[in-house]
């Protein structure tokens, strides 16, 4: 037998049904849909890859490892030291500063943020956004691409949920009435609930317009969070002052003072099969704010006229 | 007239930022994708797995670099192929280590008319490694170039062409060994 003839009459397949190419756009779509809330949330789902990797042994031994930490003695408000407070009393106070800053900005047009991140073994990358409230927003990041990077609207992560701004300002201020809708959502993400939980804290304090009362309703909520521990006085990777508190791998640097996020880290820098430079992850923020507008991203939706210039000058 | 007219080149360099551009695609290309994955698998599983390709192809949009020859099938049908491999491994209980065959011979089979051909392609293709298969059956069955095979298989052009005419000739021995009872 001649082997051209066997392939040419094995290559012999019916078409696609229209129902099945439809039905494949289908569920394509509502894919690209997540990945474009996902880009909101570029740091977010860098961070959650590297969660759902850690074996339940390494989150043993990480917490194993912190039980030896020595509760330090911290200067917390400028009030007399504090001897060994506890990762509750810090956030509790961080809660209090937080609710008593100024703003709330239902109605901005754009959330505006400035942070570096660092990555395995990686170099350091410059990461500013533009979160549009009703509008597209703007990224900036040299970890996932050089120039603008379009955005959608708004999406905040929370757990199995992505919040828009309005429901970001629709969520409860009382802290006990918080924890119950956040813990609502978490629909089985991440490596507990309480885990998740602490993380959705994260989540809806950086890049996030929430407002004062709900800033300070989030840290009370990661107060009550048993397993969080409290690292002692720090120095972010900006050089400012601050006090950590972990729980597994997930650690926030927080100044008591005000109630700001101002870094935060997780992960291990052991090689990983899938990351050989170690799943250490940090982020640190440096400022977010209110904003009228934002950049014009450089990509412009091709029209017939441009396309016809195009043409014209590659002919 | 938007995005629809654009080449696959420009739309793949939109697709790092632009996931929607995914769409585009997707209307270009998916019935030549379901063909490809109906040679291997079959009509029925083909129909399962064409909206994977796509969905990885959208994970794996911030890696793709261009090809000369300006399809995005090259690229889509090295996809393709992992999908294929990772549906047959599931199907079969196999674990990732193991070496499948990207090609399920009862669905290759079930399109050969006489009855005397079945298992003559399988053992053919048998005698050659992965690649040599993957590099043949992307001529004879896709119709690619060797050039555009090479980009699928991430191999030089050099190399893809060499390992094309070693995989015909190792095939077409094997094919004439086989006794006139087997033909």
């Amino acid at each position: 037998m001649n082997l051209d003839t066997l392939l040419r009459d094995s290559a012999a397949v019916p078409d696609a049904a229209p129902r099945v190419l439809i039905s494949g756009r289908t569920t394509l779509d509502a894919a690209i849909t997540a990945a474009g809330a996902q880009r909101v949330a570029a740091i977010r789902v860098i961070r959650q890859r590297r969660r759902r990797r850690l074996s339940v042994t390494a989150l043993v031994a990480a917490a194993a490892a912190f039980a030896f930490v020595i509760a330090p003695t911290l200067s917390l408000g400028g009030k007399a030291p504090v001897s060994a407070a506890s990762a509750a009393q810090v956030m509790r106070q961080a809660a209090a500063a937080a609710g008593a800053q100024p703003g709330g900005w239902p109605d901005a047009a754009y959330w505006h943020s400035v942070s570096t991140y660092h990555q395995g073994s990686g170099s350091a990358h410059q990461r500013e956004a533009w979160i549009g409230h009703t509008a597209p927003g703007v990224l900036t990041d040299d970890g996932v691409d050089t120039g603008f990077i379009p955005l959608d609207e708004a999406v905040f992560p929370a757990g199995g949920r992505g919040l828009s701004w309005d429901e970001l300002y629709a969520l409860p201020t009382d802290s006990v009435a918080l924890e119950s809708n956040l813990r609502a959502g978490i629909g089985g993400v991440g490596n507990s609930d309480d885990a998740e939980l602490f993380v959705i804290v994260g989540d809806l304090l950086r890049e996030s317009p929430a407002s004062p009362a709900l800033r300070q309703a989030l840290w009370e909520v990661a107060a009550r969070i048993p397993g969080v521990t409290l690292v002692g006085a720090v120095t972010d990777s900006a050089g400012r002052a601050g006090v950590a508190v972990e729980r597994g791998d997930q650690r926030y640097v927080l100044d008591p003072n005000d109630g700001r996020l101002l870094e935060e880290s997780s992960g291990s820098s052991a090689p990983a099969p899938e990351a050989p430079g170690g799943t250490a992850w940090r982020a640190t923020y440096l400022e977010q704010g209110p904003a009228n507008s934002a950049p014009a991203t450089t990509w412009v939706e091709p029209t017939k006229e441009s396309m016809a210039s195009a043409a014209k000058a590659s002919n | 007239m938007r995005a629809t007219d654009l080449p696959d080149t420009e739309l793949l360099a939109l697709a790092r930022t632009q996931p929607d551009v995914l769409g585009v695609i997707y209307e270009r290309h998916a019935p030549v994708v379901y063909r490809y994955l109906a040679r291997r698998v079959g009509p029925a599983a083909a129909e399962d797995l064409l909206a994977e390709v796509f969905v990885a192809a959208l994970g794996a949009r911030l890696r793709v670099q261009p090809h000369d020859s300006g399809s995005a099938l090259p690229w889509l049908y090295g996809i393709a192929g992992n999908v294929v491999r990772s549906y047959l491994r599931r199907s079969r209980g196999h674990s990732l280590a193991d070496d499948v065959p990207a090609v399920d011979w009862d669905a290759v089979d079930a399109r050969l008319d006489a009855a005397a051909l079945r298992g003559q392609l399988q053992a053919a293709l048998a005698a050659l490694t992965d690649g040599e298969r993957e590099m043949l059956l992307l001529v004879a069955w896709e119709g690619l170039s060797p050039t555009e095979a090479a980009e699928a298989l991430g191999l030089t052009p050099v190399n893809a062409r060499s390992r094309l005419h070693r995989a015909r000739s190792r095939a077409q021995s094997v094919l004439d060994q086989l006794t006139p009872a087997e033909l």
